[in-house]
């Protein structure tokens, strides 16, 4: 299997990234390090945008990555099964179990695979999720990160130590990281990369209405996707204020 | 696209496209008459008889078709409203009113006040090109007299064009003598009109002055930088209003502003601290766009002696300070003193920022001027405060970029996850006692088949099943199977663990094995399959069986079959010379009932796996290969007690620091920082197991309370007592009859959060 060491990952190309020295740090964590992670932070942060970059980055490395949304899985157990075991290109992709997967994975000692997994919390927040999501389920993810040949990343607006299930709560043992807080530089890229026409002045005004919001990435990603469409140099400030509205409204 | 073609709003034409232009800017502004005039270095005798020309080819048919279109109009007004009859009589004269009552249409009113009028309309009008010819010829084409002249045309052309003339008359003045004083100006002729000649006259004058001012207030409001009336009228000297719409467009767009102001300061002097007012708007501006990528070239003062505008003498030397610090900074490779030296930086920063805080002392000149009262510090400050918030989201990186490199020591700590051979062999403590007396029980005990390993949660009994192979050598094969989470049955169980042999010992099975139903069975196929193997290697396997307690939950599912399966269990592993047991958990047999496997492994050899001795506490601090201060590393132990997963917590937090602050040395404060950071909070993943998962029942909680508050423990809670003795949690002292918690930490954590 792959060796990483620091010097590698500080030389890999991170740019296009959203936040990209946090995702440096955060390969050292799983690839160096070998910790298995819970990406913590609150609700707009980025958290999901992170995985979709640590994604990237660990196809870059050659390994085989799996992301998925827990939230999109809640109701579907063995659905999740299925994309986990495509994504990370598996022989078999029908399981019943996630032990059945578990074993796959570990049948194919020779590759490395990473599985991020999204909205973790979700374990936690609804009582209508698929009873197969259990205490068993929760050991299987600890299982899991203790094999050599797998780097687990999940992420939840809070410390996912434990799960709390109807009658037993289960542990999971996951080095807490926090995704650091959305810096201007990275906010400027970001708008470059999606809306480079802003002027100079308008990118710093949205950079400054999204640095004071406590859900900054959302807040951005939906005012870089209106600014694609709507943006006009003359109208801007009116636009802005008209954006800021329709998110209140839709985030109401 | 960019309009390269675009016309400089700036331009400052000096030589005129036409005559008509010439006249404009006779009107709009003399400077550049004069300049135009001054270029051709013309005679008196020259700069008079161009005067004529164009007096007589430009400015007498325009005087003249304007002032009659205008006064025909006003005629015209007049009559269709039927004004004399709709207006007080006094205000009209009494002839006027007589004849204006035999008048029957409005076509008559017209012819009468036509030729009425039309007398005093151009003996006015030409009094007043007479006058314009005299002064004209007198002052020459400099702009004075001319536009002089022009004024006087209007406004001595007739008295009842009072309105209109009121238009002309106070952009006329405008361009004599600035804003403030034509609307004075206009506000006396006006008055001394209304009061000598006619209400009426007074009247339209001020109107029309009034009307004039209102406009130049409507254009200022939609003032831009580059069109404006700055650039069209020399001589406004009194505020439009416009500061703070210029004030938002400077800070929009820098640029502009620093080219409008380059325009004022050359060409419209009495605008020169609306100049440096919107120079240190643009100039603050361009230090906060600049503050992005910390550009510290960008950092530029424009320092000007103007009074309400001066900078403090102190700013440049402050300036050249943070651009220093900046560039040595930035110039320094090794991150640690990168970092420090970033930190000087903004310090730096910080202390202009608390400068610019003092307020300016403003005088009443000040307070009452529309430029002078406005806070300009206020932008520098801003922007200073903006280059604050980089600088501290740059630091945070640079201590990012510590904390991931490793410059001072590399972070071997794992926090969560259980030890991995070849990967964390570093941190992977080979426990001295431990080793030796699983070595020694192992190899001289030949009759010991099963093994119990047992030990609290986060102490290292999965690390310690993946080094077990590294621990005893060449002689012992370890197949070992983690259960938690990994079963679904007891058929699946021991499939699982048949796999693993194979794996072990790469054989492949020509087909897959067909587990019988009954578990005792297929546990004898399966010991029989693994023995065979051993035998014939001539070796001895220890099965490994991690989390075994998740067996339970399958074997509690028919209790006959798992009594027989366990005792199969029991019968196979003391007749199997190749094959030992080796169970592996926190709960003990006598916690496991339904079946109860305290009745099948009475025999089993138990062996503790505990916290860290001192000697082994310290060598896995040591790994940091960092300074410690004397005695800090006795503290830790002492804190801990060699638990493991806090070692292991606490140095990873302290490797981090010793990163970011760039130094090997270990001071207790920052064992307390790292203490802080992973121990004393809510979730640790350690004393927090301890108090929601051993201390499941609220007995347990209340004899830990009764042991932190030195209070007696129900004697109810007596088996709940030993249960937290034996796992290890809470230490007796038989003499005294006392007990205490193992570790300090946890005493800590539980007064805090428990």
């Amino acid at each position: 299997m792959q060796k990483f060491e620091n010097e590698d990952i500080e030389n890999y190309d991170t740019t296009f990234c959203l936040r990209p020295s946090f995702s440096k740090t955060l390969l050292v964590e799983l690839l160096v390090r070998g910790q298995s992670i819970n990406l913590t932070g609150d609700t707009g942060q980025g958290k999901s945008r992170q995985l979709e970059d640590t994604k990237k980055l660990c196809k870059e490395l050659n390994l085989r990555v799996a992301l998925v949304d827990l939230k999109e899985y809640r109701l579907q157990y063995t659905f999740l099964l299925k994309t986990l075991s495509e994504q990370l290109f598996l022989p078999k992709t029908d399981f019943a179990h996630f032990t059945d997967l578990l074993d796959a994975i570990h049948l194919q000692k020779e590759n490395a695979f990473v599985i991020l997994i999204d909205n973790l919390e979700v374990l936690n927040d609804y009582q209508s999720n698929d009873k197969r999501y259990d205490a068993d389920f929760v050991s299987s993810l600890n299982l899991l990160k203790d094999k050599e040949n797998v780097y687990l990343m999940c992420a939840s607006r809070e410390w996912l130590k434990k799960v709390v299930f109807s009658n037993e709560t289960s542990l999971l043992n996951l080095h807490r990281l926090t995704i650091s807080m959305l810096r201007d530089t990275e906010v400027e890229n970001e708008i470059n990369r999606q809306c480079p026409q802003l002027t100079t002045t308008h990118r710093s005004k949205l950079r400054k209405t999204v640095s004071d919001h406590t859900q900054a990435y959302k807040l951005l990603n939906f005012l870089l996707t209106e600014a694609k469409v709507e943006y006009e140099e003359k109208k801007f400030d009116k636009l802005l204020t008209k954006w800021l509205k329709d998110y209140d409204r839709y985030n109401s | 696209m960019t309009d390269t073609t675009a016309k400089n709003p700036f331009e400052y034409r000096t030589t005129p496209k036409n005559n008509w232009e010439l006249i404009w800017w006779a009107v709009t502004d003399r400077n550049k008459v004069r300049e135009y005039v001054a270029k051709f270095e013309l005679t008196k005798k020259e700069s008079r008889l161009h005067f004529l020309r164009i007096y007589f080819f430009y400015l007498v048919p325009l005087v003249c078709a304007s002032i009659f279109i205008l006064w025909f109009i006003y005629i015209s007004l007049i009559a269709i409203t039927d004004l004399p009859n709709i207006t007080p009589s006094e205000w009209w004269e009494k002839d006027i009113l007589a004849d204006w009552v035999e008048i029957p249409n409005f076509l008559s009113k017209l012819n009468y006040l036509f030729f009425k009028n039309i007398g005093i309309t151009f003996s006015n009008l030409f009094a007043g090109l007479a006058f314009v010819l005299i002064s004209g010829l007198f002052f020459g084409l400099e702009g004075l007299g001319l536009s002089l002249g022009l004024s006087l045309a209007f406004s001595l052309s007739s008295s009842i064009f009072s309105f209109f003339i009121g238009l002309f008359y106070t952009l006329a003045l405008i361009s004599l003598f600035g804003l403030l004083e034509s609307f004075i100006l206009a506000l006396c002729t006006s008055l001394i009109l209304a009061f000598s000649e006619s209400l009426f006259d007074g009247l339209g004058i001020f109107l029309g002055s009034f009307t004039t001012l209102i406009f130049f207030f409507t254009k200022s409001h939609f003032s831009r930088l580059d069109n404006n009336l700055y650039i069209l009228l020399e001589g406004i000297n009194l505020s439009l209003f416009a500061e703070k719409r210029f004030i938002k467009q400077s800070q929009e767009n820098p640029e502009l502003a620093l080219d409008f102001v380059d325009f004022l300061l050359s060409y419209r002097r009495k605008n020169y601290n609306l100049a440096v007012l919107l120079t240190h708007t643009a100039t603050a501006t361009l230090w906060k766009e600049a503050a992005l990528n910390l550009d510290e070239k960008r950092l530029v003062l424009r320092n000007f002696k103007v009074r309400g505008f001066t900078l403090s003498e102190t700013w440049q030397p402050k300036l050249t300070e943070i651009k220093s610090k900046l560039l040595t900074a930035e110039q320094t490779t090794q991150i640690s003193i990168k970092k420090d030296l970033f930190i000087g930086f903004i310090k730096e920063l910080e202390d202009f920022r608390q400068s610019l805080l003092i307020p300016r002392q403003l005088t009443w000149r000040d307070k009452i001027s529309m430029t002078r009262r406005i806070d300009w510090q206020k932008y520098y400050r801003e922007a200073i405060e903006e280059w604050i918030k980089i600088a501290k989201q740059k630091l945070e990186e640079y201590e990012e970029i510590a904390k991931r490199t490793e410059p001072i020591s590399r972070n071997f700590y794992l926090t969560g996850d259980a030890l991995i051979p070849n990967r964390n062999d570093t941190v992977f403590m080979n426990r001295t006692d431990l080793h030796n007396e699983l070595t020694l029980k192992i190899h001289t005990t030949n009759s010991i088949a099963v093994l119990f390993l047992q030990g609290q949660r986060r102490v290292g009994k999965t690390s310690l099943v993946k080094f077990l192979p590294k621990i005893l050598g060449r002689r012992f094969e370890v197949v070992s199977l983690d259960l938690q989470g990994n079963i679904t049955s007891v058929e699946d169980f021991l499939f699982k663990l048949r796999r693993e042999f194979n794996t072990k010992f790469s054989l492949t099975e020509k087909t897959d094995w067909e587990i019988p139903q009954n578990w005792a069975t297929a546990l004898h196929e399966l010991y029989e399959y693994i023995g065979n193997h051993a035998k014939e290697k001539d070796i001895k396997i220890i099965l490994a069986i991690d989390e075994y307690e998740y067996l339970q939950q399958h074997l509690s599912k028919d209790l006959a079959q798992a009594q027989e399966f366990l005792g199969a269990l029991r019968h196979f592993s003391q007749h199997q010379d190749h094959i030992s047991l080796m169970f592996v958990g926190l709960k003990f047999f006598s916690e496991l009932q339904s079946p109860n496997w305290n009745e099948y492994f009475v025999n089993a050899v138990p062996i503790r796996v505990d916290y860290f001795n001192q000697e082994e506490s310290f060598k896995l601090i040591e790994v940091s290969n960092l300074d410690f201060e004397e005695g800090a590393k006795e503290k830790i132990f002492a804190l801990t007690q060699g638990h493991p997963a806090l070692i292991q917590k606490i140095c990873y937090e302290i490797v981090n620091i010793a990163n970011t602050k760039g130094s090997k040395n270990i001071v207790w404060s920052d064992v307390e920082k790292a203490l802080k950071v992973m121990v004393y909070v809510s979730v640790n993943g350690v004393t927090d197991i301890f108090w929601t998962q051993t201390c499941e029942l609220p007995e347990d909680k209340e004899v830990v309370w009764a042991i932190l508050e030195k209070r007696e423990i129900p004697k109810t809670h007596r088996l709940r007592l030993r249960r937290l003795i034996e796992y290890g949690f809470i230490l007796e002292n038989e003499e005294e009859n006392s007990y205490t918690l193992r570790v300090p930490i946890f005493e800590k954590w539980v007064k805090k959060f428990g």
